[in-house]
């Protein structure tokens, strides 16, 4: 697996969204995608997804241009999972996880695989107990948590998650991450974009730090999250400190009221 | 090794349609025996299979049995349209008739009548029908997209079904000859009477064409139902299932209109009362609407044939009288959605 991004522009309405950006992502890592609002993080989780159409640059999938791909080929490799995903009808937890076997089926039934991925997904994603209930009844973490487990029956070899965690409860944030953690450790190239500064210092193997657009830092998480870049491009103070030999951060105070 | 869940829907999905097929065929028998001539079908039967050409044969084969097929084939356009435009602007209250579809299509048909047309060459009506049934979905489907809220949908398709009533009434007031605009006024209503077996192979083509392109996209719409983004990553064409469906409804309910008439709401109350039996699921939905449609429209069409009245009620006026009050119910039960 490669996926490699050189020299990416998005411009929507006017904006330029996206400035130069050139990344590349290697196999079985979990990569952090992190910036303050409007930085940039969806246009390029959609630009990889191949959503988002690019003023220029390049994007290369296994050595071959994105775009050159059919919908279908591309749905078994990558998979998208944006970030308040919904369904308009009031399916069942179960329904709405077996659309992520879409891009494999052929016949009108799911089989054994399908199947089996379908549970290992809800078992992973913890909402087995939830398995009959309708999806619009369920409350919004709980949803997150379902349209996880859809993107994760595909099983391909590429996640871009859209903040899949924003809106879950801190159990459920650690266990997601730590899940995705070991997906990646499995050989699965997971791609997360995550304001939980505290959460991405911990579980992410590799953090891209984006502001307005551009490509602020890259590198390890301690690398990434140093007092400066959060200075510079977040404008706060952070503490940084160790535990059971790991890093950890905590963001504290903006940088105003520390002058102040 | 589909879970119980899955199964049980699945049984499920097959007696709903099962049971559809039985009535479907129970009816069509039934409405062979219904008319203002008492007919002894045994009779008329036996004679159409000696080739005599008696008056209850003729009744039968000339009369009741076209009107039946076009029934059918009417009631399932109405019902797969219904719900396949539900299906691809992901909105209960999307229906041929309610967003102004049929009405475009009446017009086209219209259009087609005041100029003459039709007795030039019958396949001018369908076509008229198409024609204009295929503007309005196409004027509604590129406005519903960057906005698909019940309140742009139901405004837009108010928009459409006002102009083209008020097109249709002009082609009336214009017309030069009374008796023809009272004609296209009675057929407006929408009614399945006086058919004959021209109309029935008249729309053939176009709505069998029509049906196969909307149940190709079967599979693809369960999974529009996460949203056009999502779609498309998990592999759906999104183009390709627009066109096809935008294609489909009005091939199928272009012609439908095109010999029938307007006859509304089948394609909203069937696919709703459906649903619950496919897990909600639009796909899953198509070929059950299609078989509810054409029981809901045989089933109004013998009704209008029974009713005591002097003259046979326009079984459009009747899906109209049971639809409406039926949409209103729709609209109060989603209304917290409007604000969306």
């Amino acid at each position: 697996m490669s996926l490699i991004a050189s020299n990416i522009h998005v411009t929507l309405s006017g904006n330029a969204i996206l400035k130069d950006i050139n990344i590349e992502f290697s196999k079985g890592k979990l990569i952090g995608l992190i910036g303050p609002n409007g930085a940039g993080k969806s246009t390029l989780i959609r630009v990889l997804a191949g959503l988002q159409m690019v003023e220029s640059g390049n994007i290369t999938f296994n050595n071959k241009q994105l775009h050159t791909f059919s919908r279908s080929e591309l749905a078994k490799k990558i998979t998208y999972l944006p970030q308040s995903g919904i369904c308009h009808w009031p399916m069942t937890v179960e329904r709405v996880v077996m659309l992520g076997r879409h891009p494999h089926r052929d016949s009108q039934r799911l089989n054994d695989t399908d199947m089996q991925s379908v549970e290992q997904a809800i078992e992973d994603a913890d909402v087995a107990h939830l398995k009959g209930r309708s999806i619009n009844e369920l409350s919004g973490g709980e949803q997150a948590r379902v349209m996880l487990a859809r993107a994760l029956a595909t099983q391909s070899d590429v996640l871009l998650a859209d903040e899949p965690i924003a809106s879950l409860d801190p159990r459920h944030q650690i266990e997601v991450m730590a899940l995705l953690q070991s997906l990646a450790s499995k050989g699965k190239t997971v791609i997360v974009v995550l304001h939980e500064l505290h959460l991405a210092m911990r579980y992410c193997g590799g953090l891209i730090l984006l502001d307005k657009g551009r490509k602020a830092s890259e590198g390890m998480p301690k690398d990434v999250l140093t007092t400066e870049n959060l200075q510079t491009v977040y404008g706060i103070n952070a503490i940084f400190g160790k535990h059971q030999g790991s890093d950890w951060v905590l963001p504290w105070g903006h940088k105003k009221e520390e002058k102040a | 090794m589909e879970s119980l869940d899955s199964l049980n829907q699945q049984t499920q999905e097959k007696r709903l349609t099962f049971s559809l097929l039985a009535t479907l065929f129970i009816l069509f028998g039934l409405s062979l025996f219904i008319g203002d001539a008492n007919i002894n079908l045994i009779n008329a039967l036996s004679s159409i299979f000696n080739g005599e050409s008696t008056l209850s044969a003729i009744i039968i084969s000339d009369i009741r049995l076209p009107r039946a097929v076009l029934a059918v084939l009417i009631g399932a356009s109405l019902g797969l349209s219904g719900a396949a435009l539900q299906g691809m602007v992901r909105n209960p209250l999307a229906e041929p008739g309610v967003i102004g579809v049929s009405t475009s299509a009446a017009l086209g048909a219209v259009i087609v009548f005041y100029f003459g047309f039709a007795t030039a060459f019958p396949l001018a009506l369908p076509l008229g029908g198409i024609t204009g049934a295929l503007l309005a979905v196409l004027f509604l489907y590129l406005l519903t997209r960057s906005n698909n809220s019940m309140l742009t949908l139901i405004l837009a398709g108010v928009a459409v079904s006002s102009l083209s009533a008020a097109l249709t009434a002009l082609a009336l007031n214009l017309s030069p000859n009374p008796y023809a605009s009272l004609e296209i006024f009675f057929w407006l209503m929408g009614s399945l009477a006086d058919r004959s077996f021209t109309q029935v192979w008249l729309i053939l083509a176009p709505t069998l064409m029509g049906w196969w392109l909307i149940l190709s996209t079967r599979r693809d719409l369960d999974v529009l139902s996460l949203g056009e983004d999502t779609a498309q990553s998990l592999g759906v064409n999104l183009q390709r299932l627009n066109k096809r469906i935008i294609l489909g409804v009005a091939l199928s309910v272009g012609a439908a209109v095109s010999v029938s008439g307007g006859i509304g709401f089948v394609g909203l109350v069937v696919p709703h009362l459906l649903r619950r039996f496919v897990g909600y699921q639009p796909g899953r939905l198509l070929t059950c609407s299609a078989l509810g449609g054409a029981v809901l429209l045989l089933a109004a069409d013998m009704t209008v044939r029974l009713l005591p009245t002097q003259q046979e009620l326009k079984i459009g006026v009747l899906t109209a009288l049971l639809g409406a009050p039926f949409f209103l119910h729709l609209i109060l039960k989603s209304k917290r959605e409007w604000a969306s």
